[in-house]
């Protein structure tokens, strides 16, 4: 039991960086960013390539993803989010998913259809905890996850940077009349969610010791689901929700049946969406604006 | 210090200015009034860059500012507190207090403005960890003006800072702009409560459906009959 909880919070950690590039997004810009996915997938792509073609090291290869996919989340808000007319909700949400859907066939027509997969050589070992089983990759992956979650809350919560993310989320007018830069908070806001989505791609892909280019439409999606359970542009609930879904999805997989593990994020969606709709910790304020 | 010609602005096909000229010299306090819908907040959203205009210019301290950023505006002291007091809700009294000064990087004298403006306004004091959508109505207008001045502003442009407050809230903001005056700080007032508005001021602009009917020194206006019965109606005065 206390193995599955610990294997379910290692997925739910993973879940949470994702979910928490999606609540970013929305609670600054308010809009669905759903070329996230893609983000995640080319992250954990990117990660494994760089792996495998350039014998690059582990952390090496993590740093170069994570920054890829950040100056992926720069095209992205310089394509899909400043040409497009914002006063219609749908038209940056449409934009985005056509920009997932190139970056997907992009990769699918250079790399293949097949997943990628880690070089067995990186696969550390693994010790015991106790009664505990854990390999070395896991307990990287859940540190790793937790940093980064620590470092986005204190940088939304401490520093002046966060202080005008913030305040832009509020009120486009009032960040603007206090002189902050509302374009640069966008494009930043853009790079640091895509940055934690590729970060999150290669942990996963670390996990799974594979990546399919078609894991933004599962996996990715899943975020989404993720997010509106936590509630949307709300940081905590997407990390608490992420690691709720995990630990419960693994406990499906062990007690019911793996092929019931996927049914998880989104029956917990349906049940959160009809008994409690601004999330699990949303505030009032969040529902006014959905 | 402030020079605006010729400003025509519309929404759509709605003509919002007409043509509107005004003029502030330095450490004037210049009081534009008019009824609702006359244009007065068009205009100081205008200037301050959150509306773009058809034509007309506007001049900051010698350079024309009609395409700067709103963040290049606050970094030359052209601040702007518009209706409706744009507190930052969610945020504590503090943080919106030190985003006043987000465009400084002099963090001593960042910590200095901060005292100095609680020193205006000590009711602030102990709310420094209060959400702002906590603060009343007064409170949020002491905190919208302590937070301007935190820009260090050398034109302040004040939109309606007495709507909705109880007299004795506006009597201490009055009293409060007096001594920004004497500080040398230029103030670009609009008010409904034109009379203690114009009390206070060297000049005053009446709008009225986007163009300025008269302008004139404040106590030349005060006396004129026909604009105190058109706009200094008796129950918005308080003396």
């Amino acid at each position: 039991m206390i193995q599955q909880l610990i294997n379910g919070l290692l997925l739910g950690s993973t879940y949470s960086l994702i979910a928490i590039g999606y609540t970013l997004v929305f609670g600054v810009l308010k809009i669905m960013n759903l070329a996230h996915g893609e983000m995640f997938m080319i992250g954990g792509f990117l990660g494994i390539l760089m792996v495998k073609l350039w014998n690059l090291p582990l952390p090496l290869a993590l740093l170069g993803a994570t920054i890829a996919a950040g100056l992926g989340g720069l095209l992205l808000d310089l394509v899909c989010y400043r040409p497009v007319k914002k006063t219609y909700f749908l038209a940056p949400a449409l934009s985005t998913l056509g920009f997932g859907i190139v970056l997907k066939d992009l990769v699918v027509n250079l790399a293949g259809s097949e997943p990628q997969v880690f070089p067995a050589a990186l696969l550390m070992g693994d010790f015991k905890i106790g009664p505990v089983l854990v390999s070395s990759i896991q307990l990287l992956v859940l540190a790793l996850a937790l940093a980064l979650m620590l470092g986005l809350d204190w940088l939304i919560n401490k520093t002046e940077l966060g202080r005008s993310m913030r305040a832009t989320a509020e009120s486009e007018t009032t960040a603007k009349i206090l002189g902050i830069n509302v374009n640069r908070v966008t494009i930043l806001t853009f790079v640091i969610s895509a940055a934690l989505a590729g970060a999150a791609g290669v942990l996963i892909g670390l996990r799974l010791g594979k990546i399919s280019p078609f894991i933004g439409s599962t996996i990715g999606i899943k975020g989404l689901a993720i997010m509106i359970i936590g509630g949307l542009g709300n940081l905590r609930g997407a990390f608490v929700s992420g690691i709720l879904v995990g630990i419960l999805e693994l406990l499906t997989s062990v007690y019911v049946g793996a092929i019931y593990a996927d049914v998880i994020a989104w029956t917990l969606l349906i049940i959160v969406l009809v008994m409690r709709p601004q999330g699990l910790f949303g505030s009032k304020i969040n529902v006014d604006r959905v | 210090m402030l020079s605006v010609k010729d400003l025509w602005v519309s929404y759509g096909a709605i003509k919002a200015l007409k043509g509107v000229s005004l003029k502030i010299g330095a450490g004037e306090v210049v009081t534009v009034i008019g009824s609702n819908g006359a244009g007065k907040s068009t205009l100081l959203k205008t200037i301050s860059r959150l509306i773009e205009p058809k034509s007309g210019t506007i001049d900051f301290c010698g350079q024309a500012i009609i395409k700067s950023k709103p963040y290049q505006l606050v970094d030359r002291g052209l601040i702007h507190v518009p209706e409706g007091r744009a507190i930052l809700k969610e945020m504590t009294v503090w943080e919106n207090l030190i985003l006043g000064a987000h465009r400084r990087k002099d963090k001593q004298g960042i910590k200095l403005d901060i005292e100095m403006a609680l020193s205006y306004f000590p009711v602030l004091k102990d709310r420094l960890q209060q959400a702002g959508g906590t603060l009343s109505g007064g409170e949020q207008q002491m905190l919208a003006i302590a937070r301007a001045l935190m820009a260090r502003p050398k034109l302040l442009m004040l939109d309606e800072p007495s709507l909705g407050l109880a007299p004795m809230f506006v009597n201490e903001i009055f009293k409060i702009f007096v001594k920004l005056k004497e500080q040398g700080i230029t103030i670009l007032l609009v008010e409904q409560n034109a009379t203690q508005a114009l009390s206070i001021a060297d000049k005053g602009y009446v709008l009225d459906l986007g163009k300025v009917i008269l302008a004139q020194d404040a106590r030349e206006l005060l006396k004129n009959k026909a604009i105190v019965n058109a706009y200094l109606g008796k129950n918005k005065s308080i003396s």
